[in-house]
């Protein structure tokens, strides 16, 4: 058995990486400019819609968020929310390019398990992001700066919402590979998952029909222990109760993504030239 | 599939055996009812093909356009799953024989906004090649573009992408190369340049091509599908007996009437 660190597989891992980064720096400036606009169009929207609730009702509060403490939590919140919406469309947007560049043939003959693309993957996202990140968490961290440990907690946090989110990404692009009429089954679930997940809104504005959906949502989870940083409204149990949640979903569904991926790829192929 | 057993003889590379694909697609769509609700169809690509190979040798894979070619090359490839049916390489199935199967496609396969060296560099770290720098230099060396490996892909024309695409095929030292159609588009001289280059190669090579005086030069054994059968096998010399005419029978002649009569 293959040490799961051994030099080979770090090896292959740091070639998807590498080659995602080659291929996403191909235009820099433009690339640059994109991650750094995502975030704000957001962010911007929000901070509008919270400016003028807070006027109207003359600071009353909207569960945790409050006029002191509104504008970093959408900083948080726009974060998150970019960074799901990039993990969620990756692998789509990139399989259906390598589908048509007809390269992805490349990746599926090779001897490389699904799981350690994925985390190849992981990394170039992680990387790509990490020019919005760093720039939108330095300035979280001008409003309200926090200690070193909240610090870690966010970016633990985003990570791991990151891989989990990956993993479904990996489902919806071996659709993308093998059959692209019913990629909107997954439109449909990212506008679910979007609303439940609660990025810039407390769940209490939620109808108490839907707020189970919230609870059980992982990507709530994570946010919520990065909002923790800021509204101390989570004990340290619920904070532990959300990492372990968060965690289960980030180190299994990628496994369920890499099985889906395989058996849809090798039983349908490469579809839609 | 995967979990079978390996066996075959010892000096069998490929054993195909027994392998049925078919492909689902969707009907014509002539009204609102079939556009929402489109009637699926099926097409037997490959039909209870059987195969064998032998280490080292060039088998021609020859057929009209949809016969079977590239699925079989794709299945051999683990691109595609076949239906029904077992495939040995050296021994094992093909999803554990990945490292030594070296995969080309025409001139796809490779990232037109990467340089040669960039697509080269990309497959010798997916395969774990040791000392990779040594090994590009190596194969760019025997393809003779060494000269190009630092201009991006766009750049290239069809002959030089065609031999990019083999140096990536080779650059991990597979044992098996599935080659569908090499030299398509290419000119006569450069043709016959690859054709130099694939003979030299030494490994057990399955190639396909509409090219019959490539197919003559290169292999040692012909098959040649049609609609999905293995309709004919043997060595172009074998091939040309079967067919009755008086005097110096070519192989497009005998494709042309195996091809009719099945």
């Amino acid at each position: 058995m293959t040490c799961f660190f051994s030099k080979g597989r770090i090896r292959s891992i740091w070639a998807i990486t590498k080659k995602d980064l080659r291929i996403a720096f191909r235009f820099p400036k433009n690339f640059v400019a994109t991650q750094l606009i995502t975030p704000l169009r957001q962010f911007v929207l929000f901070l509008l819609i919270y400016q003028s609730f807070f006027i109207v009702t003359q600071n009353q509060p909207l569960g945790y968020w409050s006029r002191s403490n509104y504008i970093p939590s959408l900083l948080l919140s726009s974060i998150f929310n970019t960074s799901f919406q990039y993990a969620y469309y990756r692998f789509r947007s990139h399989f259906i390019r390598e589908k048509y560049w007809k390269t992805i043939q490349l990746f599926l003959t090779a001897p490389l398990s699904k799981l350690d693309f994925l985390i190849g993957s992981i990394f170039a996202l992680a990387i790509e992001l990490s020019i919005s990140i760093i720039c939108y968490l330095a300035l979280f961290q001008l409003l309200h700066p926090v200690s070193f440990l909240s610090f870690l907690l966010i970016s633990g946090s985003l990570f791991l919402m990151l891989f989990g989110v990956l993993g479904v990404g990996l489902m919806q692009g071996a659709i993308s590979i093998s059959n692209e009429n019913y990629l909107f089954v997954f439109d449909y679930l990212y506008a679910g998952w979007f609303f439940f997940s609660c990025f810039y809104y407390a769940d209490s504005a939620l109808p108490a029909a839907f707020r189970f959906l919230v609870k059980v949502n992982p990507i709530y989870h994570a946010i919520e222990i990065a909002r923790g940083t800021i509204f101390h409204h989570l004990s340290s149990g619920q904070t532990l109760g959300s990492l372990a949640y968060l965690l289960f979903f980030s180190s299994t569904v990628p496994f369920l993504g890499a099985f889906f991926f395989r058996k849809v790829v090798s039983k349908l192929g490469v579809r839609g030239f | 599939m995967r979990s079978k057993p390996a066996v075959t003889r010892g000096d069998i590379m490929i054993s195909v055996r027994n392998v049925t694909k078919i492909y689902h697609y969707y009907g014509p769509r002539r009204s609102i009812v079939s556009f929402l609700f489109p009637k699926q169809e099926s097409l037997v690509a490959l039909n209870q093909v059987n195969l064998e190979i032998k280490k080292g040798e060039i088998y021609g894979l020859l057929g009209p356009n949809g016969a079977g070619k590239t699925t079989l090359i794709k299945i051999l490839s683990s691109l595609l799953t076949p239906n029904s049916g077992e495939i040995y390489v050296n021994g094992n199935n093909v999803f554990e024989a990945k490292r030594e199967i070296g995969l080309m496609l025409g001139d796809s396969m490779i990232y037109y906004v990467m340089t040669g060296r960039g697509n080269l560099e990309y497959m010798a770290d997916l395969y774990n090649v040791p000392r990779p720098r040594e090994r590009i230099k190596e194969i760019a060396g025997f393809l003779e573009i060494g000269d190009w490996l630092d201009r991006h892909v766009s750049e290239y024309s069809l002959g030089m992408r065609v031999k990019l695409c083999l140096a990536r095929t080779l650059i991990h030292d597979p044992s098996v190369l599935l080659l569908d159609e090499p030299t398509l588009g290419l000119d006569p001289l450069f043709s016959l340049h690859m054709r130099e280059k694939i003979k030299k190669l030494g490994k057990t090579i399955i190639l396909t091509t509409h090219y019959m005086e490539e197919a003559e030069f290169l292999s040692e054994r012909v098959g040649i599908l049609h609609q999905g059968h293995l309709v004919a096998e043997g060595t172009p010399a074998e091939l040309k007996h079967r067919i009755e005419k008086a005097e110096n029978p070519s192989l497009t002649d005998v494709f042309i009437k195996l091809t009719k009569e099945s």
